[in-house]
């Protein structure tokens, strides 16, 4: 009982969500065109703007990369130029002076040598600009020291840590701009000549001396607005795809949608044609209950009459036939009036509910019981079979299936019905079993057809409706209906509830 | 039973001539006053047509009405008693062969007082008919003449 009140709490649950899903979804059915729209802009957005960041850092990383070889270089360089040829002339009178151009002979000084190379490569054109500052400038030069707020913090960044070079993209002189500073570190072959000259503003360097800052800065503009113009052409590209795209989309979407409308006026005209054809089936039906009975109580009416007023002139054999007259009318009254249940069994409107089939099954024994008091049946009720249908046509349903098997056991003197169910993997599988007369699988598909019978009526009455009226049921449930049996050991009869 | 009568309302002459045998046989056939048509009812009942001048303070005990009738059908027939303070509390049985529940409602939503499905078995239509004429007739106190609702 317990699993069974679970399973139909967690079909609730399931009904319940996936009412919250189909209702989330409308608006998506509804404006398949515009969300998709959405949905692809804000994909290009984000996609552009990875491109446009990617950019960046490559155009960075790249100008990062040239310059720390350009750096190297100009150190180098002049380290060469200091150990091969100051180094070289040292003692043989030449002089080596910042103002080596107007003294015959003299060669300049590394540094000068350094600030004249970083002057030429300016003048190639390139914007690139090469300077050197120190906090100890020599007394000639007149912007040897910090001149700006990068400057200062090269200078104390390189004097607490050498080794690491510091650079900054920042805007200079007006242009996006790389800025580059390397430490100018005091070599063994500089330190003699530093600590020696008179007009060296400091006479205690040691190796590793952080003298002063080689700085490059390299404009990053033109690289910048070129990647950004590559990348308006991307974005062209990207925009105009995705218009083609969504062009294509909007196209099909629409086709779709016709198809829909056109199978949906479809659906409406069949629909139309369906209910007047229910329409006709219910005047048929109502002139069959009307008009066909007035006939049938006259035939009957009229019989009884003459075995009333006129038995005087009736031997036993016109007394006989107008019985079987009369036996016949009631036969025909039964017909129509089976037939008549049987379709609005089909006509009713469904009222689905949670349903207890176990209660309703053994209500339907206790009325056979109690019509036939003196039949002895042993019936076997699974407890608890909870499903979701209309009570009332499920009751026609178990009334005309233990009906059955009430009718057929009656031959038995021990009489066997039970009704059950089985949990299979797609459907839980009800069932009605008995030990009557079963029947012959050969005649298995004539069993749910209306007014077909396999067994004689002098052996067991009915109009052969019964069954038909459960498959219309079931199939009306939108579940399945079958049988199985043998003759003289019974039969069983399955279903399934969806 | 005095002077209490039964007006029957059928058109098939077999289902007349079966009730009232079926009325004769149960000894409630004294009076009987058949009408075969709606219309021919309305006009007995409202001493109108070929019943012009009938005393209208002579009614029936009881109504036994056909559904499918030509002219005026049953409920319409019924519709028009319910609506006229002469007639507003008559009995009305309707005998029918049709099980529809569409006619029943409707039959009951209008004021009817008994739905009966004639059957088709001779007998239990007999034990029908006697059971509707003791119930009507004998058993049943209908409101003083006169007294109807305004």
């Amino acid at each position: 009982m317990r699993s069974a009140n679970v399973s139909v709490i967690s079909t609730d649950r399931r009904h319940r969500v996936n009412r919250f899903w189909a209702a989330c979804l409308l608006p998506l059915y509804k404006h398949t065109i515009l969300v998709l729209s959405l949905i692809f802009c804000s994909g290009t957005l984000l996609a552009l703007w990875y491109l446009s960041h990617a950019t960046t850092t490559l155009v960075q990383s790249a100008a990062l990369q040239g310059i720390t070889m350009h750096a190297e270089s100009l150190m180098e360089l002049r380290s060469l130029y200091t150990s091969e040829v100051v180094d070289r002339v040292n003692g043989h009178s030449i002089e080596v002076t910042h103002d080596y151009l107007n003294k015959s002979g003299a060669i300049p000084l590394p540094a000068t040598f350094s600030m004249e190379l970083g002057r030429r490569i300016s003048l190639l054109g390139s914007g690139m600009v090469v300077r050197l500052y120190s906090n100890y400038p020599f007394p000639w030069r007149k912007d040897g020291g910090a001149h700006d707020d990068f400057e200062q913090q090269a200078l104390a960044a390189l004097q607490a840590n050498p080794q690491q070079p510091y650079y900054r993209f920042e805007e200079f002189q007006g242009r996006a701009s790389l800025r580059y500073a390397t430490a100018d570190v005091m070599h063994a072959e500089c330190i003699s000549c530093h600590n020696t000259r008179p007009d060296s503003p400091k006479h205690d360097w040691k190796v590793g001396d952080v003298r002063g800052v080689l700085e490059i800065i390299r404009p990053l503009d033109s690289v910048v607005a070129q990647s950004h113009a590559d990348l308006r052409d991307v974005f062209i590209l990207f925009g105009a795809l995705l218009a083609l795209g969504l062009g294509a989309l909007a196209l099909v979407i629409t086709r779709l949608r016709r198809v829909s409308v056109e199978l949906e006026e479809q659906v409406i005209q069949r629909t139309a044609q369906l209910a007047a054809a229910n329409q006709e089936l219910e005047a048929f039906s109502y002139s069959v209950s009307h008009d066909l009975r007035a006939p049938l109580r006259s035939i009957d009416g009229f019989s009884r009459a003459l075995l009333d007023d006129y038995s005087a002139h009736l031997d036993e054999t016109g007394k006989d036939y107008l019985q079987r007259v009369r036996a016949a009318t009631q036969r025909m009254g039964q017909l129509i009036d089976d037939m008549l249940k049987l379709s609005r069994v089909t006509r009713s409107e469904m009222n689905f509910k949670t349903v207890n089939l176990s209660v309703l099954a053994q209500t339907v024994v206790d009325e056979l019981q109690h019509i036939q008091p003196e039949r002895n049946v042993e019936f076997i009720c699974t407890p608890g079979m909870l499903v979701r249908g209309d009570a009332h046509l499920l009751k026609v349903a178990l009334e005309n299936l233990l009906g059955n098997a009430w009718k057929f056991t009656s031959k038995r003197e021990q009489a066997h019905i039970e009704i059950g169910v089985t949990h299979q993997v797609e459907a839980s599988v009800y069932f009605v079993r008995d030990n009557g007369a079963g029947f012959d699988m050969a005649y298995v598909s004539k069993l749910f057809s209306a007014f077909q019978r396999l067994h004689a009526m002098t052996e067991f009455p009915g109009t052969g409706i019964g069954l038909a009226t459960v498959q219309r049921i079931i199939h009306r449930h939108g579940g399945r209906v079958w049988a199985e049996g043998e003759p003289d050991k019974g039969s069983t009869f399955y279903f399934t509830l969806p | 039973m005095g002077n209490k009568f039964i007006l029957l309302v059928e058109d098939n002459p077999d289902d007349e001539a079966l009730t009232l045998r079926a009325l004769k046989q149960n000894h409630i056939d004294n009076g009987v006053v058949v009408t075969r048509d709606g219309a021919e009812a309305l006009d007995y009942l409202f001493g109108k047509g070929k019943y012009a001048g009938r005393d209208l303070n002579t009614m029936p005990a009881l109504i036994l009405l056909d559904l499918k009738l030509p002219k005026v059908d049953g409920l319409e027939v019924l519709k028009q008693l319910r609506a006229d303070p002469l007639t507003a509390l008559l009995p009305v049985a309707i005998l029918t062969s049709s099980s529809e529940e569409h006619d029943l409602i409707t039959g009951y939503k209008l004021g009817l007082n008994s739905y009966i499905l004639k059957p088709v078995d001779f007998d239990q239509f007999t034990e029908a008919v006697r059971n509707l004429g003791i119930y009507w007739l004998a058993i049943n106190q209908t409101p003083p003449r006169g007294r109807c609702a305004k």
